[in-house]
């Protein structure tokens, strides 16, 4: 295989099996975040923010995947 | 082909120092942020206008925040400076390219004179580091030096031991962390506009912008949470320790 081949392969599948997880893991907090907020509404602000930091620490293994791929392609 | 680069572009050199495009944007949030301060400043009021009253509720929410996450009035009024500076310098720097879109089209020596700040892994990396010193020193000074080094050094079990070789691999995998999601956010939206505009040129940005948007603002207020979460976990370190000593202590009792 030759090298611009492999590289633009091994960047697609860095960013596409890094963001399996992280997509998982966002889908399962979302939904808990809305079952709670659907049982006591009161406190949907307060969980909606925490909600929001939450899913920025979930999808950061996406994002390392990312700056993986994007190295790979513009960088090494 | 799209112009990509991993690093910023270096647009002219001042007696071998580089100045690149990053570090102009770093200069321009910088300013931004003093002149606004001080210009409220100048004119303190008693009924405090638009600008004041944002500026004094932005800091009691950071107040408020820092005060419910490490829950004591000293620690709080240590690591409060630290942490409103890291979210106003991100927030400002992440949101510019969004405000002011305009800055992405002058150019200097054919090459783009705008770049977001937070797009230089050199400036996340070093503000990284300044937040995993502090944290270090932290450890060293609550919990004393040889309890911060008896955390990594463990030799009660092996089990311990190898616990401990992992907790140093831990401590450093959090400078690649802490930066890599600070970069690789603003970065990979820089990527994606350019992406973007190039497939379609008018219109459909648009909600990519409102994407980063989000991000810019979520993770420049989850990093500097995350520097004031570890801190705070260095110095619970110490009254963990106290608590098993004043445990054993009842049990010799």
């Amino acid at each position: 295989m030759e090298l611009e081949a492999a590289k633009v392969l091994a960047a697609g599948l860095a960013i596409g099996l890094g963001a399996l997880g992280p997509g998982i893991g966002e889908g399962i907090l979302a939904g808990r975040a809305m079952t709670a907020m659907g049982r006591n509404p009161q406190i949907k602000d307060d969980l909606f923010t925490k909600m929001i930091v939450a899913m920025a620490i979930t999808e950061s293994t996406g994002i390392y995947a990312l700056v993986i791929s994007l190295v790979i392609l513009f960088a090494v | 082909m799209l112009e990509i680069s991993i690093k910023p572009d270096i647009l002219f050199t001042i007696s071998s120092f580089p100045v690149t495009n990053s570090f102009l944007a770093s200069l321009l949030v910088s300013t931004i942020i003093l002149s606004a301060v001080l210009l409220v400043a100048s004119r303190l009021k008693t009924i405090p206008g638009f600008m004041q009253l944002f500026i004094e509720q932005f800091l009691q929410f950071t107040r408020n925040f820092v005060q419910g996450v490490t829950g004591s009035k000293k620690v709080t009024a240590r690591m409060y400076p630290l942490f409103t500076t890291l979210i106003l310098f991100f927030v400002v720097s992440n949101l510019l390219g969004t405000f002011l879109p305009f800055l992405g089209a002058i150019r200097i020596n054919d090459m783009p004179a705008y770049r977001a700040a937070t797009a230089d892994y050199g400036l996340v990396l070093s503000l990284t580091l300044v937040s995993f010193i502090i944290m270090q020193v932290v450890a060293v000074v609550s919990g004393g030096f040889f309890g911060y080094l008896g955390k990594f050094f463990n030799f009660k079990s092996p089990l311990d031991f190898v616990l401990g070789l992992l907790d140093i691999v831990g401590e450093l995998a959090k400078i690649v962390s802490l930066s890599f999601r600070l970069f690789g956010n603003i970065f990979a939206g820089e990527v994606l506009m350019a992406v973007i505009i190039s497939l379609v040129p008018y219109g459909a940005p648009l909600p990519f912008a409102m994407l980063g948007l989000l991000s810019g603002v979520v993770q420049a207020f989850v990093f500097p949470v995350l520097v004031l979460i570890f801190v705070n976990m260095a110095i619970a370190v110490k009254s963990e320790n106290e608590a098993t000593s004043n445990e054993t202590a009842a049990e010799s009792a």
